[in-house]
């Protein structure tokens, strides 16, 4: 299993990433000199304690925000060096981003929340209004729904919008931090399922998550801990919750002090 | 109380930058306020004051011969051909000073009269040569002011003692808008004689002050005096000064003295009473004190409309910390007092110190202003002033900051903590981006302003105002600075570029070639002439033809066409209530005609005192006039000055006085220049500065209410570049609206600003062009600098990381 993942592409690698915040006087070193390699089409969970850094590293690795040091390989190309303005570029290009918060924009209705990104790249408008109807229902989002204003909607209704937005360019990389927690389990299993879809057509999933069924999707799951990788373990391709799975993440967990 | 004070403290700094474009805007209306206030108040009291402090008289009527002048009586049986002093029979001497005597009596013995005095002085048409570089003629009189006299004093305000040849003692006016310093020469052309002073004087009189009446004063010491009268004993004047009985109405003072002395069969060449005098001389203060009200009521605006909308954002950016505070135990109250008192503490502060800069400004305008009224004016600090400005606009700012935070009462904290909207914010999805066609930068926009009409609303009403002001300025440039003409000739008679007098036989011939000279464009026999009406004597504009004329004087009617019609000045229409249609009588020396009445005509400088007639009009009460005067008109005005030496070489014989007329007004337009200079500046900076501080404040505070929305955009993708014109763009179609709605509906209102101005001077007609062309060049260079301020305002976008909608 090690070996066969080897062999895997890396789309980021990340050398010596630091993160710190300086609250007043005091220096907060929330990531530490994190190297970290994520494997072109896999499905990569990170877990760890609240207040871990799990967030920070997501945005770091999506160009949202800058290091402190270190550096981000991109396809092979230097993130950190790019301007804002080219920053905003490799974003609406590479990254699909689910937030914690979700952050949708005011104002507006659903569906324009998701055009506002997809009509970004300049494809076909109709395409793009096709595409985005699609996700919405794949994530069971009624139709009259679509058309009401993000702040008319429920937590988890915003969730799931969150989620299409994130899905409408076909990133290479979706990045989506904690995208199940304010859905119900029915919901959050058709999320999920558009997750392992998304991941089947071969796009790469970075996935912040504090649930456990959550994390038996991944190809591969890291720990994080003091600002470092302190764990990683490989459950291999997601066919369906097998005992064997369950019962290697439950270890794992268990190991890194959960 | 304390609780609120560290409330507002934290208010205050929480937004400097927005506190500090309030306190500008406020600055700006208490600085203009406290200005109009200080001159309307100090101007008028300053001006009563000077006239009660030299005993001016309120009214004032010269009268053709004197007590010294060798009595003459026109003799008609004396052969015409030679028109000299022969012509005139000596009369008994004892009898006209009997008659002055007589009239002077009679006058102080009228009704409402407190004090009558009669001085003696010469009256002529006199050019100044090198009047500010050029030759000015003014109808002067010239006193000897040596002679004791109570009523209308002088008041000597520089004066050098040392012995010069020919000292004189010249008004203010003359001295400091003709520049003339003590120990100058100031040469006075007197038809073909010059005569040279020395200045040893300047002084200060309330009887004339300026040149707006068409008379002004000069005074000599009797020696120079008794050697200037010598020869021009002819000349002599007969000053009748009257000063009335508290409240008694001046005009019909006038009115009374001139039908007592016309009745005498006296010729009267002057009248004028106090408020006309004041009218003319206070003109440009009066003016400048409208427009400055003007724009302190639109800044002040401005900064009300501004100060609510800031208010009201705060509320709607922070009604979830006022709910906490709520909930925590503040009261309504307290949090309004906590909202309301840095606005409070900054209107104090630069209302008290744009006062200040007032009293800084002041001196500049004060020193246009006092050139034109012609006295020397003070100004002190004015108690009564500030207290208005600041109980006005402190007052305004707690009235409106109250009205847009009293909502804060009404709030209740679950609300605020929840985050629910009180407002009836529509929650309508404007241009929707799956249905609507378009770039999707442009939608968003479009969005944007939807979702920030209010400010929309705020930066539509100010630059709509704006616009008026800056067209109002543009038009005042356009036809003051590009066009002067057109401003001049609404203030001004006929125009000339040169003009000609020659003998009346040579006249003719020349007139001839002078037409046919290639630099010439046209050439007028044009002349003012003196009449007789109901025995004063009025002057009368004798053209061959009206039609030809570039300044048309008259505003109802028309002008004379045939021999037995006539134009009549508004106020000699008003004072006989002349209709059009009516006929009126007109002597010359004996001669006299009947005319029709066809036309009102207007004019500043004679105060609609004055006449029209043909040609051959004029020519049915004198046929006989020596001299023949040519108006010529240049196609190069510019050339006026070697025109004029052409035709002196050409026509030596024939010549006998030319005028380099262009030189002349534009003299008399660089008074107005300066001011409107100064006007038109001040408008634009004032314009475009008003334009940055709300675009300022509104964008400043989009920027902070829609933080978290720009970090979103960010973070899916969006670059700088494209969020700066978003922002940018949700104001520009605004701005576009109303800045060029403004323009296009200031060429149909400007019109009318402008009449009511014009008419506040007693113009009833104006030549002022509303050009549409420079309306809208002051149109888009405000449109491009709001666009440019707002793209340089939306610049902070950049240091707005996708990240910081994180921290938030
Ligand atoms: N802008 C900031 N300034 C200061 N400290 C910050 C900032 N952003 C995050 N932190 C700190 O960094 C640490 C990591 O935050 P982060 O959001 O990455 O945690 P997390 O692992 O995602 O936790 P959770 O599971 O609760 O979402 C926290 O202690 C947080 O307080
Ligand atoms: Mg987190």
């Amino acid at each position: 299993m090690q070996h066969k993942q080897k062999e895997k592409k890396a789309i980021i690698t990340v050398k010596g990433l630091q993160k710190s915040f300086s609250t007043g006087e005091v220096e907060q070193v929330i990531i530490n000199n994190l190297d970290l390699d994520i494997y072109e089409g896999d499905f990569t969970i990170i877990m760890g304690s609240s207040g871990a850094g799990k967030s920070t590293l997501m945005y770091a690795l999506s160009g949202m925000d800058r290091p402190s040091g270190g550096r981000i390989l991109f396809d092979g190309k230097d993130i950190t060096e790019y301007k804002d303005d080219e920053l905003a570029v490799f974003r609406r290009k590479n990254c699909g981003f689910v937030f914690q918060q979700i952050y949708l924009l005011e104002k507006m209705s659903l569906m324009d929340n998701v055009l506002t990104t997809g009509f970004l790249t300049g494809e076909k408008k109709n395409n793009v209004i096709k595409r985005a109807e699609d996700l919405f229902d794949k994530v069971n989002l009624p139709k009259i729904t679509r058309k009401k204003n993000s702040s008319q909607i429920s937590g988890g209704e915003a969730q799931r919008v969150g989620i299409v937005r994130a899905l409408i360019n076909r990133p290479k990389v979706v990045f989506a931090d904690e995208p199940t927690g304010a859905l119900n389990s029915n919901n959050s299993d058709a999320v999920l399922d558009v997750f392992s879809k998304v991941h089947e057509e071969g796009q790469s999933i970075i996935m912040v998550t504090h649930d456990k069924k959550t994390a038996l999707r991944a190809d591969r799951i890291i720990y994080l801990k003091d600002g470092k990788i302190f764990g990683e373990c490989l459950l291999g391709n997601y066919q369906k919750e097998d005992v064997e799975r369950t019962r290697k993440l439950n270890q794992f967990l268990e190991e890194m002090g959960w | 109380m304390k609780k609120i004070w560290v409330l507002a403290k934290h208010n205050l700094k929480k937004e400097k930058g927005q506190y500090m474009a309030f306190g500008i805007i406020l600055l700006m209306t208490a600085l203009i306020l406290n200005i109009a206030l200080v001159l309307l108040f100090q101007m008028d009291k300053a001006y009563d004051k000077k006239f009660d402090e030299l005993d001016t008289a309120n009214v004032n009527v010269i009268v053709a011969g004197g007590k010294s002048q060798p009595v003459v009586e026109y003799n008609v049986n004396i052969d015409k051909e030679t028109k000299t002093t022969e012509q005139f029979e000596i009369v008994e001497e004892a009898k006209i000073t009997e008659r002055l005597d007589e009239i002077e009596k009679e006058i102080s013995q009228l009704e409402n009269v407190e004090k009558v005095e009669v001085l003696e002085a010469i009256f002529l048409n006199a050019i100044v040569k090198d009047f500010r570089g050029t030759d000015f003629d003014m109808n002067t009189v010239f006193y000897n002011m040596d002679e004791t006299h109570e009523l209308n004093r002088l008041e000597i305000i520089r004066e050098d003692k040392t012995e010069v040849k020919n000292p004189i003692y010249l008004p203010l006016y003359i001295a400091e808008f003709g520049q003339f310093d003590l120990g100058d020469t100031i040469v006075y052309q007197i038809e073909e004689e010059k005569v040279e002073f020395t200045v040893a004087g300047v002084v200060q009189e309330m009887q004339y002050g300026n040149l707006g009446n068409g008379i002004i004063g000069v005074y000599l010491p009797k020696e120079t005096y008794t050697e200037f009268v010598k020869g021009r004993e002819m000349c002599h004047v007969t000053v009748f000064s009257a000063q009335t009985k508290e409240q008694a109405d001046s005009e019909k003072m006038m009115d009374s003295i001139t039908s007592l002395l016309t009745d005498a069969d006296e010729s009267v060449l002057f009248s004028g009473y106090d408020r006309a005098n004041k009218q003319v001389r206070t003109m440009v203060c009066n003016l400048l004190v409208v427009i400055l009200a003007a724009f302190a009521v639109i800044v002040l605006l401005v900064s009300l409309l501004l100060c609510r909308e800031r208010i009201q954002n705060r509320i709607e950016a922070e009604m979830t910390d006022m709910g906490v505070l709520k909930a925590l135990g503040y009261t309504g109250n307290g949090i309004i007092a906590a909202m309301m008192l840095p606005y409070g503490i900054v209107g104090i502060l630069t209302i008290v110190f744009g006062i200040g800069i007032s009293y800084i400004l002041l001196p500049v305008l004060v020193s246009v202003i006092q050139l034109q009224a012609g006295f020397w004016l003070t100004i002190g600090f004015d108690a009564i002033g500030a207290l208005i400005v600041v109980v006005l606009l402190l007052g305004m700012v707690f009235f409106f900051t109250y009205f847009a935070a009293r909502k804060i009462k009404k709030l209740q904290p679950i609300w605020a903590i929840r985050g629910i909207s009180q407002g009836k914010i529509s929650r309508k999805n404007v241009f929707a981006l799956q249905t609507t066609k378009g770039n999707v930068h442009l939608l968003l926009a479009g969005k944007n302003m939807y979702a920030a009409a209010r400010q929309n609303l705020l930066l539509f009403l100010v630059l709509f105002v704006l616009t008026i002001l800056i067209s109002f300025a543009g038009v005042l440039f356009y036809n003051v600075m590009v066009e002067p003409d057109n401003f001049m000739s609404t203030l001004a008679e006929e125009s000339p570029d040169a003009v000609l007098t020659m003998n009346a036989e040579d006249g003719k011939g020349h007139k001839e070639v002078i037409e046919n000279m290639e630099q010439v464009s046209n050439v007028l026999e044009y002349s003012i002439e003196t009449v007789q009406l109901d025995k004063e004597e009025v002057p009368v504009f004798v053209c061959e033809d009206f039609n030809e004329v570039t300044n048309d004087l008259c505003y109802e009617g028309k002008n004379p066409e045939n021999d037995d019609e006539i134009a009549i000045g508004n106020e000699i229409a008003q004072n006989g209530s002349y209709e059009i249609g009516d006929s009126i009588t007109l002597t010359v020396e004996g001669k006299s005609a009947s005319y029709k009445i066809v036309g009102f005509l207007q004019s500043v400088n004679y105060q609609g005192k004055l006449l029209e007639l043909t040609k051959e009009g004029y020519e049915k009460i004198c046929t006989e006039n020596p001299y023949i005067t040519l108006y010529v008109y240049l196609n190069e005005k510019e050339q006026t000055e070697s025109f004029l030496e052409l035709a002196e070489d050409n026509f030596e014989d024939g010549i006998v006085t030319t005028v380099n007329f262009y030189e002349k007004s534009k003299t008399s337009q660089e008074l107005y220049a300066g001011i409107v200079q100064i006007v038109v500046l001040a408008v634009f900076l004032l314009t475009i500065l008003i334009a940055l501080l709300i675009l300022f404040i509104l964008i400043r505070s989009l920027l902070v209410q829609r933080r978290q929305e720009l970090g979103i955009y960010k973070a899916i993708g969006y670059s700088n570049r494209q969020l700066m014109f978003q922002m940018a763009g949700s104001f520009l179609p605004t701005a576009f609206v109303a800045i060029f709605g403004s323009a296009v509906l200031g060429k149909f209102m400007m019109p009318t600003i402008y009449n009511g101005i014009f008419s506040m001077i007693g113009v009833m007609k104006h030549h002022c062009e509303i050009s549409a062309g420079i309306l809208l060049l002051f149109a888009g260079v405000l449109f491009v600098a709001t666009f440019f301020i707002s793209m340089v305002l939306s610049m902070p976008i950049k240091k707005i990381s996708a990240y910081a909608l994180i921290k938030e």
